[in-house]
């Protein structure tokens, strides 16, 4: 009975019809997604349709891209559980399938274990992080120390509205997130503000904007609320990317600044750009090829490696990209795209599998139709 | 049989030597990037302003009237080498609606241009966000009018148009009394020309002789003729030691910034000699001086004269012309054969498209000979090799089916397609250089191979779904005939999911490659995609029972809008990697394409549900 009721259940999990079924959904996740790119940019469109598990269509809740795949993934594992899919005949298919649920497993390790980020190196320099592409920090520095700034860094994730940080060991104020915005700008008061506001927030005030349809053109800011012993300096900051100055506070004697800035990720070696070049095809604005001259200094040992347009550095799970680049008057930036994926060689292996599955099924379904037809 | 390819060939033989050239045709020039020959140049500057590549009503090639450019004759700013087919914009220039198909030429839309100076200034300093799609080509018009100007100056420093008409002038330059000169003669003869030069500038104007009234006059000249400096077009001087990554220069940018090699001035030199000799009709001195030209271009840098020759073949023979008229006779003829004397029709109609598909692959390998790169690198190439692999299949499924079905959907896709390219070819040089990223031979020889071989496969599949419908309205007692054509189907949507997952894949690793991402949503990736989840739906839904053979076939005549969209569609869209930017004609077109699929799909699939 118990044996039964497992065989039925397979069979349910396993039914091609939900398969199909996903399949036509995804294909209107599609469309609706690479339309929706048009006004909303590349990266919030995906973020809606692709990489989030439920979407909602007013208050009607839809599976996104995410959970789709998870139960396309899953349907397709049950594929396995099916009598007779190691027969001959069946054999290219069940190799295809193979390969299929290998790629959506690598889809899914990416989409949970990989980091990517930009590098901007200007030449003659040295760098040994990453910035993300999205996600922002809030920096608080303390600069009371004559021999070293100690930084405490608070992620995006805990920079919700009205989040209470508090019990810091480093810093002796504890901080309430009042608002955070993804993209901002900040407006001239045309009065000063109340005693409470400090700072920049004395003269000015944050205002909201739609995102950007680039979503790295957006200036995000922070409004917070500073309270701890000090009470002259307990109050409300504000924070912005980008900010000329760094916003400071002097806390109990103490020096400390505040920034916000896109999240970093160190790197355990470091990167100096001794040369970018750019070629172009002759009289024309058509870049020809982009390429970085870079030393990998590891353990203060500096090692000359050339990073081109398609043939990027790759080192200890990172990979090093020549991504953009800004020409100045006497030194240029070169901006590398930083990425670190555990998936990475997914792709390569199932798409060997499925096409070896497809060829093999095609090959032994040909002498069967010259059969059908004699 | 082979007497009848034997008058196939013949026939073919008559498109080959067809046409009128010029001593200069395979002259090598940089423009946009790459070296190609001056006929491809001359070509794409006419059909800029004429909208065609030669001036038929002349008789005149592009070479022709571009060499008749450079020698300034007065016929040619009066010739009709300028095509305004909006009429606000010829009322506008005061000029008539009616005259000639709406060509006009250089002098009266200059005269025209003057008169409304001051709404042209006022345009061209115009914001271009704020354009309107008029004024957009009232700029054109005007940006042509320049290109034109700035064209036609290109040889004068070499055109003989100042005559020495003092005797002690001429004697000093050590030509004869009378003799007509060229500007770059002065620059040759700098250094005694400025001996007369000096003792002239340091006379008080009331002490001047005879001889120094006619050099003062004899400057002026020169004065003038050095305003056509800024003709910077016709960049066919090579850089002098050769670097590959350096531009070319004009004739008048080496003059003008005084730094010459004597190879460069040799150069020079030769092409005078060819200007003058043109002039006098001198036909051996003007072979002579090409032949000289060519030979001191050879030592400068290694002339691939194969490439470039083969180049100037190429535009002349325009083999994809030739190809679309086959697959419209291979069309033809199997119309015919279901009327009359199927055998033979058949027969003939399978050699014209077997001739066409040779002679398109002709033209591919031509153009990858041409650019030295993999098939496929534009959308223009895109269109020439889908249809190239739509009507290879068609001719293999032919092949071992037999049932006419390949040479009725290869000469209708092959057609279909080249008259498609064609619209893309006007835009102008089809043969451009990459950008950087897509600079990689290996990821286009695969990835973009793949896909569009996997574009291919689809259309076909499609097709024969299309097919099936129609078999199965007019003829649905044939059951053995429309099994075929569904196995068929079957196992070319197969190798359509084949081609098109594969290509999809490497796609995403020339993306990992290059970016580091595999697959980011792009609108690209996502019309691939579309492609692949249709073909896998359609698979599965027939092999879970959910259709019926009918129904898959009216599903797979939804696999060539998936195509349509993937192919052109994201490009009306403008965000992402890929994007090549887009006319209004082409969303118009689109939007119909996939309007009569639906119709035909539903009418079809309905006619065939009521009436089994």
């Amino acid at each position: 009975m118990n044996k039964l009721n497992l065989n039925k259940m397979i069979k349910f999990l396993g039914n091609p019809n939900i398969f199909v079924f996903g399949i036509a959904w995804m294909i209107v996740l599609v469309i609706v997604g690479t339309i929706a790119q048009r006004d909303m940019g590349l990266y919030q469109a995906q973020q809606i349709f692709f990489s989030s598990w439920v979407g909602w269509f007013g208050f009607i809740p839809y599976p996104s891209g995410r959970l789709l795949m998870f139960i396309i993934s899953f349907n397709l594992l049950f594929y396995f559980f099916r009598p007779n899919i190691f027969k001959l005949s069946k054999l290219g298919i069940t190799i295809t399938h193979l390969g299929a649920l290998l790629l959506m497993i690598g889809g899914g390790i990416t989409a949970y274990y990989s980091q990517e980020g930009r590098m901007a190196i200007t030449e003659g320099e040295i760098s040994n992080y990453f910035e993300d592409y999205y996600s922002k920090e809030l920096v608080v520095v303390d600069n009371s120390n004559q021999d070293y700034d100690e930084y405490t860094v608070f992620n995006e994730k805990i920079l919700y509205d009205n989040n209470i940080i508090e019990n810091q060991s480093t810093i002796p104020f504890q901080i309430e997130v009042l608002k955070f915005f993804r993209n901002c700008e900040p407006i001239r008061r045309d009065y000063s503000g109340d005693r409470n506001s400090h700072g920049l927030a004395r003269n000015f005030y944050l205002e909201e904007l739609d995102p950007d349809k680039e979503y790295e053109r957006n200036i995000s800011g922070v409004i917070i609320n500073i309270q701890g012993p000090d009470q002259d300096n307990n109050g409300i900051y504000i924070v912005f990317q980008g900010q000329p100055i760094r916003q400071p506070i002097i806390y109990n004697g103490s020096k400390f600044y505040l920034e916000l800035r896109n999240q970093r990720t160190y790197l355990p070696f470091e990167i100096e750009l001794l040369d970018f070049k750019k070629v172009l095809h002759p009289s024309t604005d058509i870049p020809k090829s982009f390429s970085s001259d870079i030393n990998l200094i590891e353990n203060s040992i500096p090692r000359y490696v050339l990073i081109k347009m398609n043939e990027p550095l790759r080192h200890k799970g990172y990979t090093f990209y020549q991504s953009s680049f800004f020409e100045g008057e006497f030194s240029d930036i070169s901006v590398l795209a930083v990425v670190e994926n555990y998936g990475r060689l997914f792709p390569y292996i199932s798409s060997i599998i499925m096409c070896i599955g497809i060829l093999l099924h095609l090959i032994l379904k040909i002498p069967n139709n010259k059969r059908n037809q004699n | 049989m082979i007497r009848f390819y034997l008058a196939i060939l013949i026939f073919l033989s008559t498109f080959l030597f067809s046409s009128n050239g010029s001593e200069i045709e395979d002259i090598p020039i940089q423009e946009f990037g790459r070296i190609k020959p001056l006929d491809t140049f001359a070509r794409n500057n006419l059909l800029s302003f004429y909208g065609k590549r030669s001036l038929k009503h002349e008789d005149l090639s592009a070479i022709q009237w571009m060499t008749m450019l450079f020698t300034n004759m007065d016929s040619i700013f009066n010739k009709d080498v300028f095509n305004i087919d909006n009429p606000e914009i010829v009322y506008t220039l005061n000029l008539d609606w009616e005259n000639n198909y709406h060509k006009y030429n250089y002098s009266e839309i200059l005269e025209g241009i003057k008169l409304q100076q001051e709404y042209f200034t006022n345009l061209s300093a115009k914001p271009e966000e704020s354009l309107t799609r008029k004024e957009i080509d009232f700029i054109d018009v005007y940006n042509d009018i320049y290109a034109f100007n700035e064209l036609s100056r290109s040889l004068t420093c070499l055109l003989p148009a100042i005559r020495i008409e003092d005797a002690k002038v001429a004697e000093y330059l050590g030509i004869s009394d009378g003799e007509v000169v060229s500007y770059y003669f002065f620059i040759r003869n700098i250094d005694k020309f400025s001996i007369l030069l000096k003792d002239f500038i340091d006379k008080d104007r009331s002490e001047w002789s005879e001889s120094d009234m006619s050099l003062s006059s004899l400057m002026l000249v020169l004065q003038q003729i050095e305003q056509d400096s800024f003709s910077k077009r016709l960049k066919i001087i090579p850089p002098d030691p050769y670097h590959e990554n350096e531009s070319w220069k004009s004739p008048w940018e080496i003059l003008i910034e005084k730094k010459f090699t004597d190879k460069q001035s040799m150069l020079l030199l030769s092409l005078e000699e060819y200007i003058h000799a043109l002039i006098d009709s001198n036909h051996e001195l003007m072979k002579k001086s090409i032949s000289d030209y060519k030979n001191t271009l050879s030592e400068i840098y290694n002339v691939n004269t194969d490439i470039l020759d083969r180049e100037v073949w190429y535009n002349k023979v325009r083999l994809l012309y030739l190809t679309i008229f086959l697959y419209v006779i291979a069309f033809l003829s199997i119309c015919i054969s279901w009327t009359f004397k199927p055998n033979m029709f058949c027969n003939l109609s399978f050699s014209f498209i077997l001739a066409g598909c040779l002679i398109h692959l002709y033209a591919i390998i031509n153009r990858m000979i041409i650019m030295q790169r993999p098939p496929v690198t534009t959308l223009y190439e895109s269109v020439i090799f889908v249809s190239f692999i739509a009507v290879l299949l068609s001719i293999i499924i032919e092949y071992f089916k037999k049932n006419s079905s390949g040479l009725f959907l290869g000469s209708i896709i092959g057609t279909f397609l080249l008259f498609v390219s064609f619209g893309y070819e006007s835009d102008g040089d089809t043969l451009g250089m990459l950008v950087a990223v897509l600079n990689s031979n290996f990821w286009l020889a695969t990835h973009v191979v793949t896909i569009t071989i996997g574009y291919g496969v689809t259309v076909v599949a499609s097709m024969l779904g299309h097919l099936y419908l129609i078999k199965k309205i007019i003829n649905p007692k044939e059951k053995k005939q429309l099994k075929k054509i569904y196995d068929s189907l079957l196992g070319i949507t197969l190798f359509a999911l084949l081609f098109t997952l594969f290509g999809t894949i490497l796609g995403g690793i020339w993306a990992d490659q290059s970016w580091g991402r595999f697959w980011g949503w792009d609108p690209k990736e996502n019309g691939a995609l579309l492609i692949v989840l249709w073909l896998i739906m359609m698979l599965h839904l027939r092999i879970t029972g959910l259709i019926k053979p009918l129904g898959f076939c009216f599903g797979m005549v939804f696999a060539n809008v998936a195509v349509a969209l993937a192919w052109f569609g994201v490009n009306l869209l403008n965000v992402g990697l890929h994007s090549y930017g887009f006319t209004d004609n082409v969303a118009t077109n689109l939007f119909l394409f996939i309007f009569i699929e639906f119709l035909f799909a539903l009418i079809t699939y309905g006619f065939c549900k009521k009436y089994r």
